[in-house]
């Protein structure tokens, strides 16, 4: 059957230049980064080369890439490594769950956390961040690009705010990295996650960019790897194909490619609209990562079209996943202002660097007769 | 993950829509998750002789609709309220065990029809 994949936001492939670059090290090549013999020392510089691969990207020193196991780690170790009870803490309605249940972990411990809600595009205000700064505010957390609708928050503005304001800043990047340019001195971030898998490396890897001169605790403890910010032998392939992925991202953006990935989004946006009625796409006025659609089909169940295009070999994804009763609050297009019903009628899809148009092409065939099929049933 | 019964079902839902000589109709709804199950039934001498369904929310939900427009069609009403969710995943060859409370609604909906039956006098006598 023909496939289409079509959740890139969810993980990537692995690009095979990646893949090549990891092999040796999941075969003859293994070693500990931290034994001093030759083996050992062979499998340091190769750590030390990715290192240097992701700072390029970011536009980091080497020294200031602390690397872990993806962004759910780093988003915690940020926040938690961080903040101290009595601190206060700003953040934003639409975070991801690593962001938000750090943040829920940081009350408990007795911060004050302020939630920035976004406006009908999902953008938040910068004016409210400047607002919510005019009592003393230890760390300042806020995405780059949303997860669910793509929408790029305006983050170098917010870090200008932050650093007048005195307060640090992080940026949860792990949607932005790799499909628009990151750079952590035009940001003025102090802290950075990123994520392997979401930019065609390996899952299981991921890196925390933390500015020189910042001290935040460790959350894993032991020999002092990573400069003592995270302790544990180094994730040799992971890293290295982190360190692939980087460099293949960089050389993409350089390249103009987003700009063609774009395009193929922007066409399926404008099919989906014109053939399907009442369609509609969440955050469209905003700027978007350029392989994000959050489409929403009022009348319908996103989960339920989910399996509808699953059964035609298509993959996309739903903010809303239903558990045993409840389904998980679809709580980012809540945050904009959308109805309940209108929150659980969206889906997601997402490009990747292989997406073809045959992929996209393939959707635009089934989508309208499944999103028909499912009104037909529907009570309104 | 779904049974092939629950994906026919979900491809081709069977008595989809609403029953124009319906004399009875009933609804659910789980605010949580936001599915949504409206059933439409006409009962005459206190059996059940025809019923669609109309339903917005997970796949499993509408497989059991659908599956039940057809098990209550031709039963006496005190089998029909009689009908346990549990029976009606079986009988769909079971459901996955995060959609287990898929089954619920439709029932839920399915009572609230048949006390909407029991209220309207048409459909405990002969047809005229």
């Amino acid at each position: 059957m023909e496939q289409a994949y079509l959740d890139n936001n969810a993980t990537t492939p692995l690009l095979p230049a990646v893949r090549e670059a990891m092999l040796p090290f999941l075969g003859g090549a293994f070693g500990n980064p931290s034994s001093l013999y030759t083996r050992g020392r062979a499998a340091r510089a190769a750590v030390e080369d990715a290192r240097t691969r992701v700072a390029a990207l970011l536009g980091a020193l080497p020294e200031e890439i602390v690397f872990t196991s993806g962004g759910s780690e780093g988003d915690t170790a940020a926040l938690l490594g961080l903040a101290r009870p009595g601190d206060r803490v700003v953040t934003t309605q639409i975070e991801h769950h690593a962001v938000l249940a750090s943040c829920e972990r940081l009350e408990r411990m007795g911060c004050e956390v302020t939630y920035l809600p976004v406006d009908g595009q999902g953008r938040v205000d910068p004016d409210e961040v400047r607002r919510a700064l005019r009592q003393r505010t230890r760390l300042v957390s806020v995405m780059g690009a949303n997860n669910e609708t793509g929408v790029l928050q305006p983050v170098e503005e917010i870090g200008r705010i932050a650093a007048e304001a005195g307060a640090t800043f992080h940026t949860d990047a792990v949607q932005a990295v790799g499909k628009v340019p990151v750079d952590v001195r035009r940001i003025g971030c102090h802290l950075l996650t990123l994520s392997g898998h979401k930019l065609h490396g390996p899952p299981g890897v991921g890196a925390l960019y933390v500015r020189r001169g910042l001290f935040v605790r460790s959350l894993v403890l032991g020999g002092g790897q990573e400069r003592g910010l995270r302790a544990g032998t180094e994730n040799l392939p992971g890293i290295v194909g982190l360190g692939a992925a980087a460099s293949l991202a960089a050389a993409w953006l350089a390249g103009g490619e987003a700009e063609a990935m774009r395009g193929l989004r922007d066409h399926l946006e404008a099919e989906v609209l014109a053939r399907i009625p009442a369609a509609h796409v969440n955050g469209a006025a905003a700027p978007r990562v350029p392989n994000t659609s959050s489409l929403l089909f009022p009348g319908l169940a996103g989960k339920a079209l989910m399996l509808a295009l699953d059964l035609e070999g298509i993959a996309v994804s739903t903010g809303s996943a239903c558990g045993v009763g409840a389904a998980e609050p679809p709580y980012v297009l809540r945050a904009m202002g959308l109805a309940a019903e209108h929150a659980f009628a969206a889906i997601r899809c997402s490009l990747g660097k292989q997406t073809t148009e045959a992929e996209v092409e393939h959707l635009l065939r089934h989508l309208p007769d499944a999103v028909a099929r499912l009104r037909a049933v529907s009570p309104g | 993950m779904y049974s092939p019964a629950v994906l026919d079902h979900f491809r081709n839902p069977r008595n989809g829509g609403v029953l124009a000589a319906a004399n009875a109709t009933g609804r659910a709804h789980n605010p949580g998750c936001g599915d949504e199950v409206e059933l439409s039934l006409r009962v005459e001498r206190d059996a059940v002789v025809e019923a669609r369904f109309r339903a917005r929310g997970c796949p499993a939900v509408l497989a059991c609709a659908s599956r039940l427009t057809e098990l209550v069609r031709g039963l006496p009403v005190s089998r029909a309220a009689a009908l346990q969710a549990d029976a009606l995943a079986a009988d769909l060859g079971g459901l996955p065990p995060t959609s287990r409370h898929a089954a619920a609604l439709p029932l839920e909906a399915l009572r609230a029809a048949l006390e909407d039956a029991s209220a309207a006098p048409s459909a405990n006598s002969v047809p005229t």
